[in-house]
């Protein structure tokens, strides 16, 4: 197993508005999916991951109602609202400059 | 919206955490490994977070502990109540008073609009008119919606007129302008009692329940007013203001003097300043535009009646101002300010007392403190700590300074007999001041001392017992600056109370120039002219009143010389005294 490297700093939002555009899924079924989408190369600490939901209620970003899941597990799920799509657009756009920014002094001579 | 939905999940926030624990616990299930989870508890805390809530949280938590710290010490929290509710209730029954009975504006309809007119001249102001100036204004102006009128005297009550009661001589309209209905029957009106063969009254609520004992039946009713049957039509609500702060117990049509009087000049003598007068503003009239349409009625009045002064003018003073000119609302404002001055300097003498035994507190809890900080509270929380411990003091001492004035104002009014109707209940306006005037006292009460406390090195404490800290507390400038505040203000107020018992004394002990031992006072009723009154026994035989009681004057037998002497001077209502 690769060694776990956690989540860049600062991308933990970005990524659970991201797995989240597709449909909702509850809070165990996003922490599988960023760890799936990563290839086993990032993971989220279910420490992290609560506040980091919590913040996404708070702010509207996302909703979260209970239903149940495939296995018949009553389990919360969160779903992207209107202005969780906004966000995330910005939380990209944001991130893809700081990438280009990192990227092109790595790249430099 | 965001803020609606913290605010949401703040009030609902035992069910959303219930559901958070529960979905954690599922994810937990789910996992292979459960205990690469972590901490639940830890998850909730930090979660709390998001919502941004925690400070309340933190608060809560030092508002328990510092009730549960004054629980702990009972004896300080009474003291601690009682010295801070003193404090801020002389300044808040203060206020309460002045609001009530001077400053507030009288309880009636449109008050903004309503004036009493003063007649004035260059070199001389009369606070009434007289009827047919008032009579002539309300006929031909242009200004004003109504004009009302109202004169007060005693008058006897029952068929022998063997008691006195206090008698309001009104205009009809005068119910209607103030926005009064009847509590039994009906009120006065111009057309049912302009001029009547037989005059309406209406009896004032307090007069119908003390003397009447609040009679059902007593509206239709024939009863006697100066020995004149009168008909009573109705009773007056409880709260119908006096506009003069008198408190007549009887209404009756000014238009009907004559029947109880009919030698009176007052509904006729143009020179004979006897009724207030008070009007209403039409709709967009300002004041200066009332006081110079009205000068020109005078002027109008001079041209037919000499005795009038063409110079003369009707002065408005509003309703909302008290009917008071802006010189007497001054010297009251100037007054209650002195008085002002002396109550807060008790506050300020009380705040810093309780300021000092906090402090003292503080300083023997620095360990406990020292403990807090090295368990990782920061500075901050301890100063809130501390200012969170003084508030249940502080709201303690609010609500009883509120019990303690809705209680003074009582007192005082029955003691000073002030008017029935005026309102004493405890009005917003006042629990404005009082919780003004409680953080005012946390500053000293809690801010200061926290402050501080929190600058010492209180982990340091944990190691020597508190004793560095103790006496850097004791030396403390802020400590000695409130000491020497209770001492300077303490002496301030005993200097001060002991010049006016002192004045108090001296006017006392003021020597009048004759003895007063031999002396006896009394006063009777004169006509409207301020010619000796005459009164018709029950044969309708006329005497002259003012000798019956002189003649029954009697002097102590040891006085050595028997003199009368009389007293008269220009009548202010209907009475002189002699």
């Amino acid at each position: 197993m690769p060694k776990n490297a956690g989540l860049p700093p600062g991308t933990l939002i970005m990524l659970v508005l991201r797995v989240l555009r597709p449909g909702p899924l509850h809070g165990y079924a996003i922490a599988q999916r960023i760890r799936t989408l990563s290839s086993d190369q990032l993971s989220v600490e279910e420490g992290s991951l609560y506040p980091a939901l919590q913040k996404l209620l708070a702010n509207g970003w996302v909703k979260a109602e209970w239903t149940t899941s495939e296995t018949g597990r009553e389990v919360r799920s969160y779903r992207l609202t209107a202005k969780g799509l906004k966000q995330l657009d910005a939380e990209k756009d944001d991130y893809q400059r700081m990438a280009d920014a990192v990227a092109a002094i790595l790249e430099s001579a | 919206m965001a803020i609606l939905r913290r605010v949401w999940h703040l009030v609902n926030r035992r069910r959303f955490e219930r559901e958070l624990t529960r979905e954690m616990q599922e994810h937990r299930d789910q996992m292979a490994d459960p205990s690469r989870f972590g901490d639940p508890h830890r998850h909730l805390e930090r979660s709390r977070d998001a919502w941004g809530w925690n400070w309340l949280d933190d608060a809560a938590q030092d508002l328990t502990l510092g009730l549960r710290t004054l629980i702990a010490s009972p004896a300080f929290a009474i003291v601690a109540t009682l010295i801070l509710s003193f404090g801020i209730d002389l300044n808040i029954t203060l206020y309460h008073m002045l609001q009530a009975a001077l400053l507030r504006p009288p309880a009636i309809k449109a008050s903004e609009d309503v004036a009493r007119f003063l007649r004035s001249e260059p070199h001389s102001t009369s606070t009434s008119v007289s009827y047919p100036v008032a009579d002539f204004v309300k006929q031909h102006n242009t200004v004003l919606s109504a004009v009302l009128v109202e004169t007060s005297s005693n008058v006897g009550w029952g068929a022998d007129a063997s008691e006195q009661i206090e008698g309001s001589f009104v205009s009809t309209n005068w119910f209607d302008e103030l926005g009064y209905g009847p509590v039994r029957g009906r009120l006065l009106n111009d057309a049912l009692d302009g001029n009547t063969a037989s005059p309406s009254v209406v009896l004032s609520f307090t007069f119908w329940q003390s003397r009447l004992g609040g009679d059902p039946n007593v509206v239709g009713s024939t009863v006697y007013v100066d020995r004149k049957p009168v008909t009573v039509v109705g009773v007056a609500p409880k709260g119908l203001p006096g506009l003069d702060f008198d408190v007549p117990d009887v209404y009756i049509p000014i238009t009907q003097r004559d029947y109880f009087y009919p030698e009176s000049t007052l509904l006729r003598a143009w020179n004979s300043d006897s009724v207030a007068m008070y009007g209403r503003f039409k709709s967009g009239t300002s004041r200066p535009v009332v006081r110079e349409a009205l000068r020109s009625t005078m002027q109008a009045i001079s041209r037919e009646h000499r005795e009038i002064s063409p110079e003369s003018w009707l002065e408005p003073l509003m309703a909302n101002e008290g009917f008071r000119r802006p010189r007497e609302r001054r010297e009251i404002l100037t007054i209650a300010s002195l008085i002002a001055l002396l109550t807060s300097l008790v506050l300020i003498v009380a705040a810093a007392n309780l300021g000092n035994l906090v402090m003292s507190r503080a300083t023997g809890r620095v360990r406990e403190l020292g403990v807090r900080m090295a368990l990782g509270a920061r500075r901050s929380r301890i100063v809130r700590q501390v200012i969170v411990e003084a508030v249940p003091v502080v709201a303690l001492g609010t609500l009883g300074s509120l019990v303690f004035a809705s209680t003074a104002s009582t007192l005082i009014a029955r003691m000073v007999a002030l008017p029935p109707y005026l309102d004493l209940s405890i009005e917003w306006r006042v629990v404005v001041v009082a919780i003004a005037l409680a953080s005012l006292s946390l500053l000293v009460v809690g801010v200061l001392p926290a402050w501080k406390v929190a600058q010492q090195h209180l982990i340091d404490a944990i190691k020597d017992g508190g004793q560095d800290v103790s006496r850097a507390l004791d030396r403390a400038l802020i400590r000695r600056i409130m000491v020497a505040a209770q001492v300077a203000g303490s002496c301030l107020l005993l200097i001060v109370a002991g010049m006016m018992a002192r004045s108090l004394q001296r006017v006392l002990q003021t020597d009048l120039g004759s003895t007063t031992s031999a002396r006896r006072c009394c006063r009777f009723r004169l006509d409207d002219t301020g010619s000796p009154a005459t009164r018709r026994d029950r044969s309708g035989t006329p005497s002259r009143i003012a000798s019956k009681p002189i003649q029954k004057l009697t002097m102590p037998p040891s006085s050595p010389r028997r003199h009368l002497a009389a007293a008269c001077s220009k009548p202010v209502m209907t009475w002189r005294h002699v």
